[in-house]
């Protein structure tokens, strides 16, 4: 497309509050195959807004941590596609944006995961046997906004491996733009979601601390507790909140024990 | 205590799981024999079949994923580039793509620009068998067998992968091949040669045409048994899986080879038994036809241990 | 799914150029046929007689070539380097490139998958998907 013949749209500030830096300077972007120009430190996410869209729903957390804002995008004369989380990524001088609204993942029956007899390993072969199907052309690695080896993580299901393909899959936000580009269709963010939860049922030893903790609070230990500062007064709360013991930074485990102790 | 060799391994899909056996009794012989087979760090499936049609680049993504991975491992040790493998499947893909790449050094270009790597084109790919053959030698094998495998008739069963295309693997001759028997013979066992050695046992037919890899299965195991064999071994997980399944069926269902039937061993299996090594965690149990029974006619003190366990 | 080739020379071509067979060499010996441990019928050297002749459709949609196991018989024992095994992939891939596949994923079975080990799925996602 050539950059000469688009018209320059110049947007009023219709309930958009971002305020640019006073020098800061202008770029073009491109959404939906419009130029618009915006200032060079907004986030994807704010730069759209600045150029009149509106986010009504399901976009996002704006914290990269949610998973809802998965962008595609190319940069003019460069043949490359890359890929960001809209509210992480700031915008660059000729970015050509698409959003991915949906789209459609493989979603097995997950219903009985939990009790089936099967070994782990063999559950995921049943449940997602695609994955059988991976090329390791790494695609879906180059594609991770999170820098997740999603090769990997599918090659340790492959190889029956539940508890590594887990770990490696763990800072999966689902964002799903490898399942987008996978040529053997697989979807990979669903894969690894049944291996964690396989994991953490099957593989990884419950804490035994932990347990002993829920039976306490199951047997009704911070009742009196609960029930009191149910019935404070707001400006009690207050002063109780202000004034509550805290755990310095970076103690030992040890190191450090609160004055009152009858909680612990 | 000498230094183990260090030799770096790529285990494939199926070692880890449904092929365990395989990968503990390859590696506790290792150590017996004077190397340890270390796992490169990352790997992915191979892919299990190399691509027939030259046009096709993708199937050679995974395995120059691996080698890229298995010359960098070596690199940083600071050894010769190498890599063994067990599973036939693993062994003839990766070594296809070897000589691809040096044959054609413009696919080799693609699938680095491709997958963003450099692959030097650098590693030397072994099978275990070849290991066993050219750097540790059959003479010196036998030499460190323990245990008086003579009374046991054993079948050298190869497969297809092993050795074909002859031009490309160059392990041994596709129609008349001597290295399992060479093998057998180190071990002290009484070869059983016979001329279903080389027939197909189905391969992925399993997949959906099982009534085939049945019928394949049947015949080879039926001759072996025609010329005397107690038990084969094979290199291959699915040759394994698919003739000692077919066997399980048959056996179950008609009782065809007798009382005992023929266990199908990995070739390390039946070497660890030779060497006199602990062999319980080698996953006999995991196999259809289980074969201790056999080994339990030839050794007393393993009869011993099945019938105290009884 | 029936394919349906017009122009049979340059499907014939492609079919050459993909798989980096010399199809014209095969002098019809019969070798690949006698080794095959498959059931084809039509047998790789009749599959390779169409293809000579110009059948390339009859070839294409024979269902033999889904028997092929790739044991590579064919191709060690062809006195011309001819690879038969070559050439059927070539024909399956013209299916399995427009979708056709002849193994349906979610049809497999529970059991089935549980049971089969990694390099007989993986080899025959690629050979039959």
């Amino acid at each position: 497309m050539s950059n000469e013949n688009k018209q320059v749209k110049h947007v009023t500030m219709v309930g958009d509050r971002t305020i640019p830096p006073k020098d800061a300077r202008f770029i073009s972007i491109y959404i939906m195959g419009q130029r618009y120009k915006v200032p060079e430190t907004l986030t994807i996410v704010k730069a759209m807004e600045y150029a009149g869209y509106q986010f009504k729903r399901g976009c996002g957390c704006r914290g990269g941590i949610c998973g809802a804002c998965g962008t595609f995008y190319r940069v003019l004369g460069d043949h490359n596609i890359y890929t960001g989380l809209a509210c992480q990524t700031v915008v660059q001088p000729d970015m050509i944006l698409a959003q991915t609204p949906f789209f459609p993942p493989n979603r097995a029956d997950h219903i009985g995961l939990l009790k089936s007899k099967l070994p782990p390993d063999e559950q995921i072969a049943t449940l997602y046997p695609e994955i059988f199907r991976c090329v390791g052309c790494g695609t879906c690695t180059r594609t991770c906004p999170m820098g997740i080896d999603v090769m990997n993580y599918i090659a340790f299901f492959k190889r029956g491996d539940v508890l590594g393909g887990a770990k490696e899959s763990f800072d999966c936000i689902m964002c799903g733009l490898c399942v987008v580009r996978c040529p053997a269709n697989i979807t990979q963010m669903k894969v690894g979601m049944a291996g964690r939860r396989i994991a953490a049922t099957r593989l990884i030893p419950s804490s035994a601390v932990t347990r002993k903790r829920a039976e306490q609070v199951r047997a009704g230990r911070y009742e009196k507790m609960l029930s009191e500062l149910g019935q404070m007064d707001k400006e009690k709360l207050k002063e109780i909140y202000v004034s509550r013991e805290r755990e310095p930074n970076l103690s030992q485990p040890g190191e450090w024990m609160p004055k009152d102790q009858s909680h612990l | 205590m000498p230094k183990l060799t260090h030799v770096p391994y790529y285990p494939g899909c199926s070692l880890k799981t449904k092929a365990l056996g395989y990968e503990r009794s390859a590696m506790d012989c290792a150590k017996t024999l004077g190397f340890k087979m270390h796992e490169i760090a990352t790997w992915n499936c191979c892919g299990a079949s190399y691509p027939l049609t030259k046009d096709n680049l993708m199937g050679l993504a995974a395995p120059t994923n691996i080698l890229v991975e298995a010359e960098q491992h070596c690199s940083e040790r600071k050894i010769d580039a190498q890599l063994i493998t067990l599973c036939s499947f693993c062994y003839n893909t990766l070594k296809r793509t070897d000589f691809e790449f040096k044959d054609k050094p413009e696919k080799l270009e693609t699938l680095n620009a491709f997958l963003k790597r450099s692959y030097q084109g650098s590693v030397k790919v072994l099978h275990y068998l070849e290991y066993l053959r050219d750097v540790i030698g059959f003479d010196n094998l036998a030499k460190m067998v323990k245990r008086d495998m003579s009374q046991l008739r054993v079948a050298p069963y190869y497969g297809c992968l092993l050795l074909k295309p002859h031009k490309e693997i160059g392990l041994d001759d596709p129609e008349e091949p001597v290295i399992l028997h060479d093998f057998l013979e180190a071990l002290g066992c009484q070869v059983v040669d016979f001329p279903g050695q080389v027939d197909c046992c189905g391969s992925y037919l399993i997949m959906r045409n099982p009534e085939k890899v049945l019928e394949l299965s049947h015949n080879i195991l039926q001759e072996a048994n025609e010329y005397g064999a107690q038990a084969l071994v094979t290199a291959c997980p699915l040759c394994q899986s698919n003739l000692d399944q077919s066997e399980g069926e048959r056996h179950g269902a008609d009782h065809f080879l007798g009382v005992q039937g023929m266990p199908i061993f990995y070739f390390t299996q039946l070497l660890a038994v030779a060497l006199g090594l602990d062999t319980e965690l080698h996953q006999f149990e995991k196999h259809c036809i289980d074969p201790k029974l056999v080994l339990s006619t030839c050794f007393e003190d393993d009869a011993k241990k099945i019938e105290s366990k009884k | 799914m029936q394919m349906k080739f017009e122009n049979n020379q340059s499907a014939f071509r492609d079919l050459e150029l993909a798989t980096g067979e010399t199809i014209p060499d095969c002098y019809q010996c019969g070798k690949c046929t006698a080794g095959c441990p498959a059931s084809m019928d039509p047998s790789p050297s009749m599959l390779i007689h169409y293809l000579q002749l110009g059948l390339f459709n009859k070839a294409v949609n024979s269902e033999s070539i889904w028997n092929c196991m790739g044991c590579l018989t064919c191709s060690e024992r062809c006195p011309k380097n001819v690879s038969p095994a070559a050439i059927i992939e070539g024909l399956k891939r013209i299916h399995l490139n427009s979708l056709d596949p002849r193994i349906t994923l979610h049809t497999l079975g529970q059991e089935f998958l549980a049971n089969s080990t990694q390099q007989a799925v993986v080899s025959g996602f690629r050979k039959f998907v």
